[in-house]
Order: structure tokens, then C-alpha cells, then sequence
């Protein structure tokens, strides 16, 4: 027998089968070939045993480690991914998703909070302008629905506000009313009778 | 190619290696990883892809066992061979053993060696398995005997081998399966014929 070169094909290539079934399907038979397929492994493994290549050792070696590797992994490692880079990442979410969530809520709060505020105020100033009626028209706050809370409050300020205001204009003007209706009264039986107190009269009438 | 050579700090570097270094252990994994490979796990499984998993399952089993090992004086091959060969009955008994041991051949290398299990490794690439395989040949039709050695031991390629003998190629596929077939009914009646059998393979204390 002549000196083992590299094979072209290995021990156990797909090829040695393919070879073996052709040549039983060209000799008309049919059946099992495992065993002449084992005995023509051991042949070509005679010749030259199947290699495992450098490429194959390396990877072979690369699973090993990654398999292996939780064991051998250094303590400080370790400590450096539970202590510096999981808080770092906490922290990192907190900044960018947390925070602004809450400067958000605290910004409706005291925008709430203000308009409450004004909301007791106007309520201070008008203890008797008939609170009823308008306080009938003020839609009752939602349950279940704290996000709408705050706006809700801040509309009732407004809403106040702005009745109070029309309060003092109907006021105003229903006092003048009076006070035109008593001064022409008073021009026809008390002529010298308030003339000057009368607002906005002045005493030329 | 008989069993690897026993490293010249080899004792050493188990040492380091049961204490953990990795270094150490790599170092055991290149020198004997080739050799378990292909004296073992090729020939048990007759398969390269199942024989490269077992490679690497075996190895694992030792890097998680290596700290129970007992250093003797024929060095780690012993004990990584029987993992081996653990890990393969393993993969055979968890895959199907029929399919699996399709185109296996250590049972007809075991044969050759004889019934010395301990032995056979390191028998498998002397000059008497060629010796066994040459001593076949001579029993069989001349012309067998020539195509098996062309196309098999000499590596020649198909068209080669169809000129040399003058014949198509669809004949040399005929040929050569008949020849493997003559062959491998020579190979087992010489296998009856010998007195002892083979051993079977025992499991050893072994990851």
C-alpha cells in the first residue's frame, strides 16, 4: 500500500453511500447497505482517519467555552454588571420615560392647585349673590377619572370668575336702575334730595 | 497513528487545569480533542456531525468532571477516552440507535484489534489492520480486490479508476459495490472464525 495522502473525500462522506447505492441500483438489487457502507468506512478510516481540521477544533472549543463559562467568569465581573451597569440602565429608563411623566403631573397639579385657589377666592368674595343658581350649573366632578380632575377644577375657577364678574355687572347695573328710578322720583317730589350722591350723575342734572 | 503522546508536563497541566485554568485545559482539549475525534467518536457513530457534538459534549463533561480525576501514569487519554465513548452510547441510546449507527464501523475495528477493548485504540492505525484488510483481498476475486484498493486506500478518483480498469463508469459503480459487499462477507467470516469474541463495551466511572 502506498503513504496516506489527504484524502479527496473523508471517511464518512455522503458521497461513499451515494457511490454504493448507485452501483447496487445499477446492479438491479435492492436492500439494506449499512453494514457494506460501515465496511467501506473502515477502509477509507484505514487509509487515513477522519480529521477534524483546525476550523472544527476551534469551534468545537468556542461552544466548550461558551458552555463553560459562567463557571470561570471573574468575580468582579460579576459585581461590575450587578452594581454599575443594571443601575446605570435603571437609571437611564428613570430619566428618560419617568421623569418627564412626572414633571408633566406635577405641572396639572399646581396649574389644580392655583385654580382652586381662585376658584375659594371668587366663592369669598360673593357669599350672597344667590350661590345656587350658579352653583347648580357647575358640572359635578367624574369618578374615575383622576386624570381629568385637575382640568376639571381649573374650569370651575375660570367658571366662577367669570359669573362673578357677570354677578357685579347685573349689580351694577340694577343699581343704577334704582338710582335713576329714585333720582327721577326725587327730581319730581325732592329736588335738593341726593342729587350728588347719585354715581355717575354729578349734580348738573 | 496510535494513541496520542502523553504530554511532556502533562501532569502538570491537569493540575492547573483542575484548578482552573482555563488555559491549561485548552491546551489538553488540542492535543487530544483530533485523536478522540477520530479514533473514537467517527468510528462509533459513523456519522462527522454527531461525532463533532460529541466531541464537544464530551469535553464539557470533563472540564465539569476534571477535579474527580486521579492522575496515572498513562496521563488523561484513558479517562477522556471513556467519556468519549460514554457520551456517544449516550447519544445513541437518546437519538435512535438503528438510524445512528448507520455506517458505524468501530464494532469491525474491534474485530481487527481483537477482543482487548483497552487495547484497540491504540491498534487502530497499525500496520496489522492493513495487514488484516491485505490478507482479505488475497481471498477474494482479484478484480474486487483491485478497486477497493484503487478507489478506496489509493484514492483515485472515479474516471481514473474506470481507465485503469477499462470499464464505464456506471460498471465501476456496479464493481465496487460488489466488491465492498465480497468484502465485508470476508471481513465477518473471518470474524466467526476467530475464537474469541469481542467484548462488549462496559460504562465506566466517567463523566
Amino acid at each position: 500500500m502506498s503513504e496516506p495522502t489527504p484524502p479527496q473525500r473523508g471517511v464518512v462522506d455522503d458521497g461513499w453511500e451515494r457511490e454504493l447505492t448507485a452501483g447496487q441500483e445499477a446492479a438491479g438489487e435492492h436492500g439494506d447497505l449499512d453494514a457494506d457502507l460501515a465496511m467501506l468506512h473502515l477502509l477509507r478510516h484505514a487509509r487515513a482517519p477522519e480529521a477534524l481540521g483546525e476550523d472544527a477544533l476551534e469551534e468545537v472549543l468556542g461552544q466548550v467555552r461558551a458552555a463553560s463559562a459562567p463557571a470561570s467568569t471573574p468575580w468582579w465581573r460579576h459585581r461590575l454588571v450587578r452594581w454599575v451597569a443594571v443601575p446605570a440602565c435603571a437609571g437611564l429608563a428613570v430619566a428618560l420615560i419617568v421623569r418627564p411623566g412626572e414633571g408633566d403631573r406635577a405641572t396639572v397639579a399646581a396649574t389644580a392647585a392655583d385654580a382652586e385657589h381662585a376658584a375659594t377666592e371668587s366663592a369669598a368674595k360673593e357669599p350672597t349673590a344667590s350661590p345656587g343658581v350658579f352653583a347648580e350649573a357647575t358640572p359635578p366632578a367624574r369618578e374615575g377619572a383622576p386624570a381629568a380632575k385637575p382640568y376639571e377644577l381649573q374650569f370651575a375657577a375660570l367658571e366662577g370668575e367669570a359669573r362673578a364678574s357677570l354677578r357685579d355687572a347685573v349689580l351694577n347695573s340694577r343699581t343704577e336702575a334704582r338710582h335713576e328710578w329714585l333720582a327721577s322720583l326725587g327730581a319730581r317730589t325732592l329736588p335738593d334730595e341726593d342729587a350728588s350722591t347719585t354715581p355717575g350723575r354729578g349734580g348738573g342734572r | 497513528m496510535a494513541r496520542p503522546r502523553l504530554l511532556d508536563d502533562e501532569e502538570r497541566l491537569v493540575a492547573r487545569a483542575q484548578g482552573g485554568d482555563t488555559r491549561a485545559f485548552e491546551r489538553l482539549y488540542r492535543h487530544y480533542a483530533p485523536a478522540i475525534f477520530a479514533q473514537v467518536l467517527v468510528p462509533m457513530l459513523g456519522h462527522r456531525a454527531d461525532a463533532q457534538d460529541c466531541l464537544r459534549d464530551t469535553f464539557l463533561a470533563a472540564h465539569g468532571a476534571l477535579r474527580k480525576f486521579s492522575w496515572t501514569k498513562a496521563g488523561i487519554w484513558p479517562w477522556l477516552k471513556t467519556t468519549a465513548k460514554n457520551k456517544a452510547r449516550d447519544l445513541l441510546r437518546a437519538s435512535g440507535r438503528r438510524q445512528r449507527l448507520r455506517g458505524a464501523y468501530l464494532e469491525h475495528l474491534e474485530t481487527a484489534a481483537g477482543p482487548d477493548a483497552d487495547t484497540v485504540q491504540q491498534r487502530l492505525f497499525r500496520a496489522d489492520l492493513r495487514a488484516q484488510i491485505d490478507a482479505r483481498f488475497e481471498e477474494m476475486n482479484p478484480r474486487y480486490a483491485r478497486v477497493l484498493r484503487l478507489r478506496l486506500l489509493e484514492d483515485r478518483s472515479r474516471d481514473e479508476c474506470a481507465a485503469l480498469l477499462e470499464i464505464t463508469l456506471g460498471a465501476l459503480d456496479v464493481l465496487m459495490y460488489r466488491a465492498v459487499r465480497a468484502f465485508r462477507k470476508a471481513w465477518e467470516q473471518h470474524a466467526a472464525n476467530d475464537a474469541s469474541p469481542p467484548t462488549p463495551p462496559h460504562k465506566a466511572a466517567t463523566p
